[in-house]
């Protein structure tokens, strides 16, 4: 006890910074936490888009997927709300692993129908509004040109537990590895002609 | 027998601001891309990712992104002087209230305290700068400097109220 009581200006002050220090960083860290974490609103208007799907490297068969040409699934995601269908992603080819961009232009319909597209229209994602008891289920299929598509996994999520930002809601044991959803609301995305003309 | 534990407490009081200050967030960066910050912000998230930063996060950046000169540098006077700085402000406050001689170890404090407040300059001139560049990216003084500022001043008021009361 001596010992320490000759040292109590050098070991008093560096542990109370340390400690202090330990406690803000993490109360700091909780609060990034809760707020990555947010739910989203009952009543709100969301964009669900599936941004990253994995599939396992073969199907429920042990077999390869496109047995043809030993080439990966053709992977898109259907989202259904309310039993209907409300969104269907494009399709990316011979992958594993695929990957949704935050915006899409289709340029050849745009060109053959002369259709203007709005900010809304590139963004490539699932339109719904969160209520209680309410779900939306995300599916995910392999496209086979010649026969029927076949769905490699399906997740049933509540809406209400949809998280905002972008989170993987993994089902454990399916074929589906990873489906990262990004959800955000309705009303974030700029309206740029609220802008004003440069 | 109050008047005698008082100077302990301001001593903590700086203790704990100074923990709070090196970890709290110093300041964050707000990107700002002029008329297209909208755009950017829907299409590429993660640029208009609004980042917070302590002092002590700078001081490991830095060092992981191997500018090891800066990073001593601002760990020497940001972390270990002010940690120091309160060592030896205890010392003094038990010489004090042992009625023995602390002025030489204070003539120290007072010659290096001068450099106390650098961090707080650097992040006021920041600020000023970063202000000034196109494209609206702002720069927002957090709590994590405001801590440690009360904290510097308080280690600057404690040799202040020994001096005086030692001279009544």
């Amino acid at each position: 006890m001596g010992f320490l009581k000759g040292k109590a200006y050098i070991l008093i002050p560096i542990i109370l910074v340390v400690v202090t220090g330990r406690v803000v960083r993490s109360l700091n860290s909780h609060e990034r936490h809760n707020r990555e974490t947010e739910y989203v609103m009952d009543g709100g208007d969301y964009y669900v888009q599936p941004t990253l799907v994995q599939v396992a490297p073969r199907n429920d068969l042990n077999q390869e997927w496109d047995s043809l040409d030993n080439s990966g699934p053709d992977l898109y995601v259907e989202i259904y709300w309310q039993g209907q269908r409300v969104y269907t992603s494009s399709v990316k080819a011979d992958s594993l692993l695929a990957r949704w961009s935050n915006a899409e232009v289709d340029v050849r319909n745009l060109a053959l129908t002369g259709k203007r597209a709005s900010v809304d229209d590139v963004i490539p994602a699932a339109r719904i509004q969160i209520k209680e008891n309410d779900s939306i289920s995300v599916r995910v299929y392999d496209r086979d040109v010649l026969g029927k598509d076949e769905e490699i996994g399906s997740l049933e999520i509540p809406s209400k537990f949809l998280r905002l930002g972008q989170h993987d809601y993994t089902k454990e044991g399916s074929l589906v590895r990873r489906l990262v959803l990004k959800t955000f609301s309705l009303h974030s995305v700029p309206d740029l002609t609220d802008q004003d003309a440069p | 027998m109050k008047m005698k534990f008082s100077l302990y407490y301001l001593l903590v009081i700086s203790g704990a601001l100074l923990g709070a200050g090196l970890t709290l967030p110093a300041m964050t960066v707000v990107p700002g891309y002029g008329d297209y910050t909208p755009l950017i912000a829907f299409f590429e998230p993660d640029l208009s990712e609004v980042k917070s930063f302590s002092i002590f996060d700078s001081v490991l950046l830095l060092w992981e992104e191997g500018k090891y000169f800066v990073s001593l540098i601002i760990a020497a006077f940001s972390v270990v002087f002010p940690i120091w700085k309160l060592c030896v402000l205890w010392k003094c406050v038990e010489l004090y209230y042992n009625q023995e001689d602390f002025h030489g170890a204070l003539k120290w404090i007072e010659k290096l305290g001068k450099f106390s407040m650098l961090d707080v300059y650097v992040i006021a001139l920041l600020v000023l700068i970063i202000k000034g560049l196109p494209g609206g990216t702002q720069i927002q003084v957090g709590s994590g400097v405001i801590a440690f500022a009360l904290s510097v001043i308080l280690t600057m008021l404690i040799p202040k109220a020994m001096t005086s009361r030692n001279e009544i």
